[in-house]
């Protein structure tokens, strides 16, 4: 129980996958799914600008809260 | 009668205090420690269900996998004798090779319907599951001496260390989180910038030593073998048996071999920072890093070395952005000491160290 709540407060912020389209180019990103990986090619997925379903994942990580300058 | 009373009572005081005083302190100490037990016997559970329910989902056994990870999780490996250290690090290497085989054949029976990539990673995450149940065991052994015997520096001892435990133990808890879901750790940073460094310009691949690749590039006319464990599955593969074939076989055309790893930053260092170096950038018990050393010593190849600084929980957590982007620079800086180093027309290795899961081919 103590585990539970504090879990939630610490519970990890779940890392972002950075896909590229093959087709134009374009880098979106989304929260991580279970078998992703690096360098992964993904065709269930439509490119949100052109639409096209072949992309790679280019990265995975665990974006930070940016510090102020 | 009453003074003598009061002197009675002052004089009592005066001798049973001090000792007074460290049984509180003591038992102050050992409620403290029991506290921070009862939170690792919480995160030991936690990681043993999710070690549990992660064989459960992916490998979908037939029968229920808990007895045979809870044998896992008291598995233990004897290192060799040093008593007479003459040719330890291949006893060492020999006993390592059997325990890995040994571990990774038992989780590939009680998950088999796993692939082999998966088989990996989960046998990570029951090395995380053990790995916390001995920390667990040792502070409990610590505690239950010190209440028995109440002796205040045994528990001092482990009292001192436990902040530092409770961060692993944290670190851990996190580390079993992303095994189970295939996410790539700060460990995999090396290994990162090798498969950037590689992608899209392989010309040939080839595997050199158990889970470990070589992949032959071209960078402006010198040829590049990039040597790392395969991934996606969790995996440091065997680099220094690597680097070492690879040496064998290219002999005296080889003018450089890099490696790159992630390293241990001191408090107040930001991670990802990059520092650089000579001589072999590899963790672990050491056996890769001495026959690298060896074998370019007998060949007289220069060693050089990229260190990616992080704390020891951002290694085995899921990897971190500062971390990430550090890669790229440490990819650019690779590609210019490549260029500076190594003349046209000459080969060199760069071995990108570290845990592979969640990182591609
Ligand atoms: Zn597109």
């Amino acid at each position: 129980m103590a585990l539970r709540k504090r879990e939630n407060a610490l519970k990890p912020t779940p890392p972002l996958t950075f896909l590229k389209c093959s087709e134009c180019g374009t880098d979106n990103s989304r929260p991580f799914k279970q078998n992703d990986y690096v360098f992964k090619v993904i065709e269930d997925e439509k490119c949100p600008k052109c639409g096209s379903t072949r992309m790679v994942v280019v990265n995975i990580y665990v974006p930070e809260k940016k510090q102020e300058a | 009668m009453i003074i003598a009373l009061v002197w009675l009572f002052m004089i009592m005081i005066f001798f049973i205090y001090p000792t007074f005083g460290q049984r509180m302190q003591l038992s102050y100490m050992l409620r403290d420690l029991e506290k921070k037990l009862n939170r690792l016997k919480l995160i030991r559970d936690d990681i043993r269900q999710r070690t549990i329910d992660t064989i459960k989902n992916i490998g979908k056994p037939e029968q229920d996998p808990t007895p045979e990870i809870d044998r896992l999780n008291e598995f233990f490996l004897i290192p060799p004798e040093s008593m007479d250290p003459y040719g330890i690090v291949y006893k060492l290497e020999h006993i390592l090779e059997t325990h890995e085989s040994v571990f990774e054949e038992d989780v590939r029976k009680i998950a088999p319907h796993a692939e082999e990539h998966q088989v990996k990673t989960l046998t990570n995450l029951v090395e995380i599951s053990r790995g916390i149940n001995t920390l667990y065991r040792i502070v409990r052994h610590f505690y239950l001496l010190g209440k028995k015997t109440s002796n205040i520096y045994l528990v001092l001892q482990i009292q001192m260390i436990m902040p530092q435990l409770m961060e692993i133990a944290e670190a851990y808890r996190q580390a079993s989180i992303a095994f189970s879901e295939g996410q790539p750790i700060g460990d995999g940073v090396g290994v990162l910038v090798a498969a950037k460094l590689v992608n899209g310009n392989e010309k040939r691949r080839y595997e050199i030593a158990k889970d470990t690749i070589v992949q032959e590039i071209e960078i402006e006319s010198r040829r590049v073998l990039v040597v790392r464990a395969m991934g996606p599955g969790g995996n440091v593969g065997r680099p220094g048996e690597g680097v070492k074939r690879l040496v064998e076989q290219e002999k005296d055309n080889l003018k450089l071999i890099v490696t790159i790893d992630a390293g241990l930053k001191l408090e107040g260092e930001e991670s990802g920072k990059i520092v650089e170096g000579i001589g072999v950038a590899i963790g672990g018990p050491g056996i890769d890093k001495y026959k690298i050393e060896e074998i370019a010593k007998q060949h007289g190849i220069p060693l050089y070395a990229f260190v990616i600084f992080e704390s020891i929980g951002e290694a085995i957590t899921p990897m971190k952005e500062s971390i990430a982007k550090a890669a790229d620079s440490v990819l650019q800086k690779v590609r210019k000491l490549l260029l500076e180093k190594v003349e046209e027309g000459g080969t060199a290795i760069v071995a990108g160290i570290g845990n592979t899961v969640g990182i591609g081919v």
